[in-house]
């Protein structure tokens, strides 16, 4: 299988503050999904904003379809969608004009499966964003995403603002679009259930050291009894 | 290029509709301000109704990433997970930008004459157009690459200058916003009459003028902040990360340094801020009361003229600053020249450009050093008279019939003052030209007298109230 994804010895320090990941190390191969998981802090969001190339890496090297995320001029940046809680839209368009916005970035954009993700996801095209509550905006999201045909999708804990039936469309498509096209996702999250029957691995991030664990294993990671 | 494209037009056509109807609104405003007979009273309203239409249409549309959520913008993490490079980022923030502040520099434009009537500058709106641009463009740079630099604020945390990078921020709303009260403020002024507030603050009346010459300054010292930001931000983030490697602080202080001269240089050679009839060295210096450059100054280039005929002594009376006027008269300035080559201004000379600006003392002052008081403008085709009272200036026509200026002249057009008055709809005038002996009958060419020149029927009614109730003892007896 393919490596989209080579993380090795990566360490991340905030400037002249503390250190956020010590020596992690993954790969992630093509129509793969790779948990992210953590306590609140852990450096989830760090994580995935270096794989983004927004930060800069302290220590280690990253490789995301065979490039370093920091360099400007990137071949593969247009193959790569991110879908997270920290991302708000325009609110005054209304949903097709951005969507439209959207397409304009990545070439392989498909309107044809645009049609049906709004159809799945029950969203109207003619719809105001601000219309519309946090849980439908973050659908208009996925749907950008997803009509993008990226080789990888890098999600941040979007999934706790969906309802149970439009999370488990999520998933659903997820797989869908992992198993047709060979999809690889880089899910972080909170909520180990999520991860358990649909991850392939698990990162588990704790005090800053990342270690691959078993998805079936994760719900032992955490001490559910001491917080009880 | 083409991502810069690609977000351009697509803001366009989100804001297009609101973009068209603001200028619309303008252009129509502008057209009725110039050729309806709107009262006086509500031009500043439709004025500042404009503005703050322009502005509002500036500060909603505008195409900003923003911090965490906001309502009307895309949140920074957006356009982090679209393929857009920094710079892309930054250039199509700016181009929006720039497009949002075509009605703002619209305004400036269409109401610059008015808004100098008012305020009695002679301020070139264009330069200061250009200027505010430069101004927002440079804020907008710098904002929106500081966001983009600063992902999680974490830097800002340990770094020193937080504090004047925040201000940087925020400065340029607030900056905007007391200049935008100041200008309403002396907008209103006019029409609320506060006549005590305006005595206090009359010290506001050169603030304008000190601003702009100013201003290249001002640019110099935002670009260089920029700058200084722009190294340190490396040196606090990057210096200790990836970039070590390839980090030479001589190279960088070196280029900070190279820049920063380049710019002082080339804002300095390139004068955006004077208006452009005081070019010239002597012209500028006057202009911005710069006493030591004229301390060592030739009798012969006191009198100098430039491309537009101005000489110095001409700016200071357009100025009305009578210390200067002094100042270059013990240097040997005298007080011949007129304007030249300058649609607006043709013709003008001393007395005239001390009667546009209103200002009495300097009228007073330079009657008594030349005698062209009584003299026909061959230019302007008019006496000072005349042009006294199209301005409705009752204060300086009662000077000029203290200095026995015939009331009756005529200018080329064969009209007397009290012709223009009438035309002028300026009541005050006319009564202190009825009572200095001015003829009711006389005919202009046309065969008209004074009265026949008020169109509108309720205007002649008033003119014979205004009589009544004003007639007094002329001030020339």
């Amino acid at each position: 299988m393919k490596n989209l994804i080579k993380v090795e010895d990566l360490s991340y320090s905030i400037p002249f503050g503390k250190e956020i990941l010590k020596d992690v190390s993954f790969e992630l191969n093509e129509g793969e999904i790779i948990g992210i998981l953590g306590r609140n802090g852990a450096g989830k969001t760090t994580l995935i904003d270096l794989l983004l190339g927004i930060r800069p890496t302290t220590k280690g090297s990253i490789k995301i379809l065979g490039e370093n995320p920091i360099k400007e001029d990137r071949i593969g940046s247009t193959s790569i969608c991110f879908i997270s809680q920290d991302v708000s839209l325009n609110s005054s368009l209304g949903v097709g004009k951005f969507l439209d916005f959207y397409a304009g970035f990545y070439p392989q954009y498909s309107r044809s499966e645009e049609k049906c993700l709004l159809e799945l996801f029950t969203v109207n095209r003619e719809d105001q964003i601000a219309s519309l509550s946090t849980g439908q905006q973050k659908k208009v999201q996925i749907i950008a995403a997803l009509a993008a045909n990226p080789k990888i999708l890098l999600i941040d804990e979007i999934t706790a603002v969906l309802d149970p039936e439009t999370r488990n469309q999520f998933f659903t498509q997820l797989s869908k679009e992992k198993t047709t096209k060979g999809l690889s996702i880089v899910l972080a999250t909170n909520i180990a259930e999520d991860l358990t029957s649909r991850a392939d691995k698990v990162l588990f991030i704790d005090n800053g050291v990342g270690r691959i664990e078993q998805p079936d294993q994760i719900l032992n990671l955490f001490n559910l009894k001491k917080s009880a | 290029m083409k991502n810069i494209k690609h977000i351009l037009l697509h803001y366009f056509e989100w804001s297009r509709t609101v973009y068209l109807i603001t200028i619309a609104l303008i252009l129509i405003s502008a057209y009725a301000i110039n050729y309806f007979p709107i009262a006086s009273e509500f031009k500043p309203i439709l004025i500042y109704c404009n503005l703050i239409v322009a502005l509002a249409f500036h500060f909603i549309t505008r195409f900003q990433p923003v911090q965490g959520q906001a309502p009307n913008g895309f949140s920074l993490k957006f356009f982090q997970g679209i393929p857009l490079k920094k710079d892309e980022i930054i250039l199509s923030v700016v181009a929006c930008s720039l497009l949002s502040t075509i009605p703002i520099i619209l305004c400036t434009l269409l109401f610059s004459e008015y808004v100098n009537r008012t305020f009695h500058l002679n301020l070139n709106a264009l330069k200061i157009s250009i200027n505010a641009s430069f101004i927002l463009l440079l804020l907008s740079m710098v904002t929106t690459k500081s966001i983009i630099e600063f992902p999680r604020k974490e830097d800002e945390r340990k770094n020193p200058f937080r504090p004047f990078i925040k201000i940087l921020r925020q400065s340029s709303v607030s900056m905007f916003a007391i200049l935008i009260s100041l200008l309403l403020f002396l907008i209103v002024d006019d029409y609320f009459h506060w006549n005590l507030a305006k005595e206090l603050l009359s010290f506001l009346e050169s603030l304008p003028k000190y601003l702009t010459s100013w201003w290249s300054t001002l640019f110099f010292v935002l670009f260089f902040l920029y700058h200084f930001f722009e190294v340190h931000r490396l040196w606090t983030n990057e210096i200790l990360t990836y970039k070590k490697q390839y980090w030479n602080a001589k190279k960088e202080y070196a280029l900070l340094a190279i820049s920063g001269l380049g710019t002082l240089f080339f804002f300095m050679l390139i004068d955006l801020s004077t208006p452009e009839i005081y070019i010239g060295t002597v012209q500028k210096a006057v202009y911005e009361s710069k006493y030591d450059l004229l301390k060592n100054i030739s009798p012969e280039k006191i009198n100098t003229t430039n491309y537009y005929g101005v000489t110095p002594m001409m700016v200071a009376v357009g100025h009305g600053d009578l210390k200067m006027i002094q100042y270059l008269e013990s240097k040997g300035a005298n007080y011949e020249g007129k304007i030249v080559n300058e649609q607006k201004l043709n013709g003008m000379d001393n007395i005239m450009l001390a009667i546009r600006r209103r200002d009495l003392s300097v009228l007073k002052y330079i009657s008594t050093k030349t005698n062209n008081l009584t003299r026909l403008n061959q230019e302007l085709g008019f006496y000072p008279i005349h042009y006294a009272t199209g301005t409705c200036q009752s204060d300086v026509v009662d000077y000029l019939v203290e200095q026995n200026v015939d009331v009756n002249v005529l200018n080329k057009d064969g009209e007397t003052p009290l012709m223009v008055s009438a035309r002028a709809n300026c009541w005050s005038v006319a009564v202190v030209l009825k009572e200095a002996g001015a003829k009711f009958d006389a005919k202009d060419m046309l065969g008209k007298t004074a009265l026949e020149k008020i169109k509108n029927p309720k205007s002649k009614k008033e003119l014979v109230y205004f009589f009544q109730k004003n007639s007094r003892v002329p001030a020339s007896k």
